[in-house]
């Protein structure tokens, strides 16, 4: 089954594989450098469990589960 | 350098526009600031609630406009914000096309920066670059080589640190160079499936009969499917059929319409940074330990509860001073002018009761403005802001707002004026409309003296001190309990604006510049003044007038009269009439009263007081409330001096006057069924209240929404809260009658 970034631990890191292709907000959130290939690390939730902050490429990006439902990881180290 | 004359501009029409292009959080306006000074013009973009800040940059002989475009990640053009930089970069809707983009990027970030730079080649506009933040990437082990960097994009690159003013020199010779001698960004490579796939919209839009697509405007369409390119046609069919067929042909060559312009984007920037950027190891960040702290679950929670506490107290407490102070400044210069036109009344009355007390009605909020956005420029500036939001945003994701909602809702608790002006910092519009709907519901400090009054009268007394700060608790939670599923409801079904995505970019903590704070709090405090105050001394001075007139001079007689057959029953003719020769005595004073009385309630407005008192029947108002509650429309704590001018006490009454209180406990029905009755029964007292909680009783939010949205958004605030209000008064005072 595929995994997405909104199911990451704290702590884990993946590499992106995917992001749904269907979806309105792809497009934004490719831009803000969610492109396969890239590694991404879950770094702490928000003490109501949402957003989630992840480091992506040096710097670091809250983004809701929503959100990060939408992007799919693979290679995952938790 | 060129003369004047040499650097004669080719065809080109008035100064040159320049336009500072980059993501949020670069030091772009920083860098606007510091190359414009105070020669700023801030405007809004015809249309939409986006703020157009431009300048004079006068250099080498020339005078350029400098324009400083809101800061943007990418072209995606959904919020107005990028929408604003998408029609300015493509001269559309009447927008002057700029002669020169300045792009200022983060040199911590570059590769991230770049996406936007690599976008907007695609316009052909000539461009160069400032590299901005040199200093925190020397920090952070990045090197870059700078005229590698020149050499591969094309155009000239100048390191600069904005918040130190370094590099502004070279930053300006080099955009008065590049006025004489562009360059322009080399576009980038598509591949064919994508140029087909512009090539395929272009011919279908021009078909479909609406304005001819760019190549530029093309990339857009085909990448954003919300585009704003695509509102204008009115065949939404005929888009999403050409997208259908462009998508496929994309996905056909193994590319993911979603991210293919993004990957395309870094394959490229990652091609051109090879030997420009290196980077000493991992890099060290700054904010890893600050934000194992701050954003901590337990710590980071009290901390943001610390720190909010600190800029709520600011608000509520300490701008307390400086208001009385304007409070004194207004009444003094009353004083001072009222003896001067004592035989004009009417020119003194709306000189020193209209005019005088509008201009320091608008002044009275400056201190909590200026203090706001004190807070607000350096929480910002440290970084601070973008972490709060994190922590918070889940207590308002649910109903359509998001964590940066938290800031203008609780100073809204102070005031709403610098709440909404406090929405700024909310850039999903969909987030900021909601919150600016939602921030008058905050029971603000003027309601305060209301419930004092009512609870030190009437509940106080029955229930005891417990009961009633229990109360005056709860009185502060009516309008957020209502607030927050009312904007569920709006989001739900109403707003048909697109909900973004609420991410956040966690910026390095950085040390803020006084002067960077002090801009902010004199741009805001400027802007209050000139805008909106204008509209609500005009308000001011209306109200004034509408209690004022007619003023026939027959009032007058009858209310002396009556007043002197009521004095004769207790008085001999004779202290009558000696005290009446001393203004200063008792019956002196209670004449003026009553005639005063007697003028409010031969007004206008007091007039319609008792033309709409039926409205208000159904919540137990009799019409002395209901000219009351209409007179404090303007500003809800006017009513307490109302409701002392109207109980023939004069307007000098505060909510802790005993007189006031023994009154209003006394008042009883005159005619109708409940005469007799008491008119301040438990149901009307709450009722009262709650109306005061819900209703748009201040003129200057209402002024302040029009400014931040428009008079529609404002208007409808204003008839959808009083409704609201009447409906809750109505449905406390007949839920009662049933028992």
């Amino acid at each position: 089954m595929k995994r997405t970034l909104d199911t990451l631990k704290v702590g884990s890191r993946a590499e992106i594989e995917d992001i749904a292709s269907d979806c309105d907000r792809a497009n934004r959130m490719a831009t803000l450098g969610f492109i396969p290939g890239r590694m991404v690390k879950v770094t702490r939730f928000a003490p109501l469990g949402d957003p989630i902050s992840v480091e992506l490429d040096g710097q670091e990006i809250s983004l809701r589960r929503a959100e990060a439902r939408i992007i799919q990881v693979k290679n995952i180290a938790e | 350098m060129n003369a004047p004359s040499e650097a004669a501009p080719k065809k080109r029409q008035g100064r040159p526009l320049v336009a500072l292009v980059g993501n949020p959080n670069t030091g772009k306006s920083t860098l606007f600031n510091r190359l414009t000074g105070l020669r700023q013009h801030i405007a809004n973009y015809p249309g939409i609630t986006v703020e157009k800040k431009s300048g004079l940059l006068r250099a080498g002989g020339i005078e350029m406009d400098l324009l400083d475009l809101p800061g943007c990640y990418s072209l995606t053009a959904v919020s107005n914000d990028e929408r604003v930089v998408m029609d300015v970069l493509g001269g559309r809707r009447g927008l002057q096309k700029p002669d020169l983009l300045v792009f200022v990027l983060d040199a911590t970030n570059l590769k991230r920066n770049l996406l936007l730079v690599s976008q907007c080649a695609e316009l052909g506009i000539p461009a160069l670059i400032a590299l901005n933040q040199c200093d925190a990437a020397k920090r952070n082990g990045i090197r870059i080589d700078v005229d590698l960097l020149a050499k591969r994009l094309g155009v000239p690159v100048v390191e600069t640190i904005a918040t130190r003013g370094n590099g502004l020199a070279e930053l300006t010779q080099a955009i008065v160079s590049a006025i004489d001698a562009p360059s322009a960004l080399p576009k980038i490579h598509w591949p064919d499936c994508i140029t087909q796939g512009c090539g395929l919209l272009r011919a279908g839009f021009q078909g479909a009969g609406s304005s001819d697509l760019s190549q530029a405007e093309a990339l857009r369409v085909l990448f954003d499917s919300d585009s704003v390119f695509t509102c204008g046609v009115s065949d939404k069919a005929c888009v999403k059929r050409l997208l259908d067929t462009a998508h496929r042909e994309i996905r056909e060559s193994g590319l993911n319409p979603g991210s293919a312009e993004a990957v395309i984007h870094y394959r490229h920037l990652e091609a051109l940074l090879a030997g420009v950027v290196e980077a000493s190891g991992p890099i060290a960040r700054s904010h890893d330990s600050i934000d194992a702290l701050l954003l901590n679950r337990v710590w980071g929670t009290l901390i943001f509860l610390g720190v909010m506490y600190v800029v709520f107290q600011s608000l509520y407490s300490w701008a307390g001073p400086l208001m009385d102070l304007i409070d004194a400044g207004t009444s003094a210069t009353q004083d001072m002018i009222r003896p001067l036109l004592s035989a004009t009344p009417a020119l003194q009355s709306l000189l020193c009761d209209g005019i005088i007390a509008g201009v320091g009605g608008v002044l009275i909020f400056l201190p909590q403005i200026l203090i706001l956005f004190f807070f607000i420029a350096l929480l910002e500036d440290t970084g601070y802001m973008a972490r709060a939001a994190f922590l918070v945003d889940k207590l308002f994701s649910w109903c359509g707002l998001n964590g940066r909602s938290f800031v203008p809702l609780l100073s809204s608790y102070a005031c709403a004026i610098p709440g909404v002006m406090a929405t700024r910092t909310l850039s999903d519009p969909k987030a900021r409309l909601t919150t600016i709907l939602m921030a008058p519901f905050m029971s603000c400090s003027a309601r305060l003296p209301v419930y004092i009054l009512l609870i030190g009268t009437f509940i106080e007394p029955l229930y005891g001190p417990l009961v009633a700060g229990a109360v005056l608790f709860a009185m502060h939670f009516v309008g957020l309990a209502l607030a927050l599923p009312l904007a569920w409801v709006l989001n739900r079904f109403f707003l048909k604006i697109k909900t973004q995505p609420f991410i956040l970019e966690m910026p390095d903590y950085r040390v803020p510049t006084l002067r960077n704070i002090f801009h902010r709090m004199w741009e805001r405090g400027r802007e209050f003044v000139l805008r909106a105050g204008t509209v609500i001394l005009a308000f001011s001075i209306l109200i004034w007038s509408l209690l004022y007139f007619p003023r026939d001079p027959e009032v007058k007689e009858k209310a002396t009269q009556s007043f002197l057959a009521e004095a004769a029953v207790n008085h001999t003719t004779a202290d009558i009439q000696s005290a009446l020769e001393n203004p200063e005595s008792e019956i002196s004073t209670a004449l003026a009263h009553h005639i005063d009385s007697a003028y409010i309630e031969q007004s206008y407005l007091g007039r319609f007081g008792k033309a709409v008192q039926p409205v208000f029947d159904p919540a137990g108002f009799d019409w002395k409330i209901t000219v009351g509650v209409l007179s404090s429309f303007p500003a809800r704590e006017v009513i307490i001096a109302t409701m002392g001018i109207i109980y023939n006490l004069g307007a000098d009454v505060d909510e802790g006057s005993d007189d006031l209180r023994s009154v209003l406990q006394k008042e009883k029905w005159t005619s109708g069924p409940r005469e007799g009755q008491p008119v301040y029964t438990l149901p009307v007292v709450l009722g009262i209240m709650v109306f005061f909680a819900l209703c748009m009783q201040c003129g200057a939010t209402v002024a302040i929404i029009a400014r931040e949205l428009n008079w529609r958004w404002a208007a409808f605030s204003f008839f959808g809260m009083t409704a609201l209000a009447w409906v809750s008064a109505v449905l406390i005072y007949q839920i009662s009658r049933l028992w």
